[in-house]
């Protein structure tokens, strides 16, 4: 039963990355999370102001938002049909420039490190 | 009967395709991890088939139509929570190789106490995603075969516990995938016919935008039935202040109250006498019943009550709000369950005007007069939670990596885009077709109740067939997952790690066998008691729970490295805790098992605790860590980069696993 045996797979200990120093994974942590964790910021505020955004120009401008447009109404074209093209373009940028970083940090510390370099070569199917 | 064909076919199709894809096992994973798009694309297809439940297939639909745009916010958040799940979440878990949020707390922190913690939320949050499950399943039977609605919940949430117990539906991807597409279609080619019958979806909004001041009017002469006073709020009938309604009472009728729509202002003069009157049909007596009236009133049968709106006037004059003067109806409630007959063009009772119906800040954002408020707290709720569910994270452990995680999130928000944008169509189609929905409050079966309005029977009842079995694929397969995980909980977690840690494999099956009839019992017990409760607005509470607990634990523990056991345990405990007791207060205040006199403001928050209690939980995470600081586990670096690291350097654990 699926449930019951990934437990085994959490407790694993991790073998490779011991063999980094506690500096090396400190820095490298460090890296790959701030990197990552800008851009994901980067796109959240995007959205949530869209997000946040709608109902205050429902609230402010009411009228406008009530016009119709094609046979809707501007704020339930936008609501109700355009958010979710719009999730799928933030989605696609968001895991180009995902894997660009990924990439990059591969690049940069597969140069640093031979230990790195060989694990990766196992690791990579 | 058509509809039942199919919906036997439905769920021998699902029972059916389980058995073989776990005969036939070795086929079935070679065929999905034949190449990584294959894989991306099918695995979405089963996330996003275990997701889509009742809520999504029915009750959508049943909220559009009764509260219009302000409903809007269900579908657009149900589907944007998956970008900040892929924004916060998916990759950093997948690496993780968390399989389950209890496991993510344990892995985090090395603490097998807090994954006992941590377990708690499966069940709370399971159970008030499995309520509106159990009324889906109820409230179909009742339309497609007339059965009353326990009857509908014990067949089909038997049918769906023996059948998880027996070991079926356990996330077999192959099935779950062939869910999303059965509903995907299910909701969408009866749509495409309805809609070139009747004027499609903009003709609807754009035939309810140019008539601003009026209600739904009655298609043809309709005989309903109401609820007594045990089923309150489901028993009151507000009428239309637009225009006279006739109501003719098939049987006796016993009415608890009469009074007005709208609360008076001081000042205001009484109600006129002609504003209600009762005809005795066979005698011609006429009567009239002043408002408000003394309880205990009896309607004979065969009586037809006239109901007039009247202006609200002081004095004699008219009072105004802007340029309009203000026009009110009646209320009544019944004491005991009625039926009773409408007339072809008579205002619906029950309904709220068209243009607040089309416009934001209608009856359901704006029922506490805090409208911005309400909807930020809907959106915070809805965005958040999705992480947090107990049933979804699951399923992201079948991703070979993170990478391919993001991917297949990329690839659910497409295929829940294209699902959810059909579904307020059906909510306007409703509202101008079948508006009786809104006066008995069964608005949740529009989409099975819809296409039986057809002249065409035969037509109608195929297309009411297949949505019919579109709605079974949806409770049934969130409703299987959700099984599985509340009774993996209780059988792993509990039963195994906290009452008999020494439990053999077999004993833990027999546990989990155990378990899944147990909450499958208290599931079926507890869906028969939100019959009037909308499934939209049930599951929305799951995701306010899951957004004030779980949600800043996989936020913070994902992304803070001075998160602690301490904090994380309490915040979500605290947050999670406030939120479910806010929404539990909420519903008995609701079905008037407890009387509290609270102020709007209150109830609003009370109703929606997601815009306090997730910063409430993230305060007092980040709080209790702060002063908790070496309790921060000792090889935080290490956890962070098998959150963060990519997995081309070989970091990650289960690289290493091979």
């Amino acid at each position: 039963m699926a449930e019951f045996s990934a437990q085994g797979k959490a407790r694993t200990a991790d073998i490779r990355a011991v063999h980094l120093t506690e500096a090396e994974q400190a820095r490298l942590s460090r890296e790959a999370l701030t990197r990552q964790l800008q851009l994901s910021v980067r796109v959240a505020i995007i959205f949530s102001a869209a997000l946040f955004g709608l109902p205050i120009l429902n609230w402010l401008a009411p009228g406008p938002m009530n016009w119709n447009v094609g046979g809707f109404t501007l704020t339930w074209l936008l609501l109700a049909v355009l958010f979710y093209p719009l999730t799928w373009v933030l989605a696609g940028f968001f895991i180009r420039e995902s894997d660009k970083i990924e990439h990059q940090i591969t690049v940069e510390n597969r140069a640093d490190s031979g230990n790195v370099n060989q694990k990766r070569t196992e690791g990579s199917r | 009967m058509i509809p039942l064909l199919f919906v036997i076919a439905m769920v021998i199709a699902t029972v059916g395709l389980g058995i073989w894809a776990t005969k036939a096992s070795k086929t079935a994973s070679d065929f999905f991890v034949a190449g990584r798009s294959v894989n991306v694309f099918w695995n979405a297809s089963a996330i996003s088939g275990e997701y889509l439940s009742a809520a999504s297939f029915m009750g959508i639909a049943g909220l559009v139509m009764k509260h219009g745009y302000d409903a809007l916010w269900y579908p657009v958040g149900y589907a944007l929570g998956y970008l900040f799940l892929l924004l916060f979440i998916a990759g950093p878990l997948r690496r993780f190789g968390a399989y389950t949020i209890p496991d993510f707390a344990e892995g985090r922190f090395d603490s097998p106490l807090f994954r006992k913690i941590a377990v708690i939320y499966v069940l709370a949050i399971g159970f008030f995603y499995t309520m509106p499950q159990m009324k889906g399943a109820g409230v179909t039977m009742s339309t497609i075969m007339g059965w009353p609605y326990w009857v509908g919940i014990a067949v089909v949430g038997g049918v769906i516990t023996f059948n998880v117990s027996l070991g079926g539906m356990k996330g077999i991807t192959l099935v779950q995938a062939f869910q999303y597409w059965a509903k995907a279609f299910a909701i969408a080619i009866p749509f495409f016919v309805l809609g070139s019958i009747y004027n499609g979806y903009t003709g609807s909004l754009h035939d309810v935008a140019s008539n601003p001041s009026d209600v739904p009017r009655f298609s043809g002469n309709k005989t309903l039935k109401f609820f007594g006073k045990d089923k309150a709020p489901a028993n009151a009938l507000t009428f239309s202040p637009v225009a006279i309604t006739r109501v003719t009472f098939e049987k006796e009728a016993s009415i608890s109250a009469i009074s007005l729509s709208r609360k008076s202002e001081p000042g205001e003069d009484a109600a006129p006498p002609q504003a209600m009157v009762m005809r005795r049909d066979d005698t011609g007596a006429t009567t009239q019943i002043p408002i408000p009236s003394p309880v205990g009133i009896i309607i004979p049968a065969g009586s037809t009550l006239t109901v007039t709106p009247f202006a609200a006037t002081k004095s004699g004059v008219a009072v105004m709000k802007g340029r309009t003067a203000i026009t009110i109806a009646p209320k009544i409630e019944f004491a005991t369950p009625t039926e009773v007959s409408f007339r072809q063009g008579d205002p619906t009772p029950n309904s709220q005007n068209n243009k607040k119906w089309i416009e934001p800040y209608g009856t359901l954002t704006g029922k506490y007069g805090y409208p911005l408020l309400y909807t930020y707290s809907l959106i915070i709720a809805l965005v958040c939670g999705t992480a947090g569910l107990p049933h979804i994270l699951v399923r992201f452990y079948t991703n070979p990596d993170g990478r391919s995680a993001k991917r297949t999130t990329f690839w659910v928000m497409i295929l829940l885009g294209l699902f959810y944008v059909f579904t307020p169509m059906w909510g306007a189609l409703g509202r101008v077709h079948i508006p009786e929905l809104l006066a008995n409050n069964k608005t949740d079966t529009v989409v099975i109740a819809l296409p039986r309005m057809l002249e065409n029977k035969l037509l109608g009842e195929i297309l009411s067939g297949i949505t019919a079995a579109g709605a079974f694929a949806a409770f049934m397969s969130t409703f299987s997952g959700l099984l599985v995980s509340m009774s993996g909980a209780f059988a792993h977690d509990i039963y195994g790690k906290i009452i008999n840690p020494a439990a053999s494999p077999m004993a833990r099956l027999r546990a989990f066998q155990i378990a899944a009839v147990a909450v499958g019992i208290v599931s079926m017990l507890l869906g028969l008691l939100v019959e009037q409760f909308d499934i939209a607005l049930l599951v929305g509470w799951a995701f306010a729970i899951a957004a004030a607990s779980y949600f800043p634990l996989l936020l913070l523990g994902a992304w803070w490295r001075g998160l602690t056991m301490p904090g994380a345990a309490a915040g979500m405990l605290v947050g999670g805790t406030a939120s479910l007791l806010a929404i539990i207060t909420y519903m008995a205040l609701d079905k008037k098992a407890l009387v509290w006199d609270v102020s709007p403001l209150t109830k609003a928050l009370l109703e929606q605790p997601a815009i306090w209690g997730v910063p409430l939980s993230l305060t007092i995470m980040v709080i209790v860590s702060v002063i908790t600081a070496r309790a921060v586990p000792k090889d935080i670096n290490l956890k962070m980069l098998r959150l963060h690291a990519p997995e081309e350097l070989g970091l990650s654990k289960n690289y290493i696993e091979g």
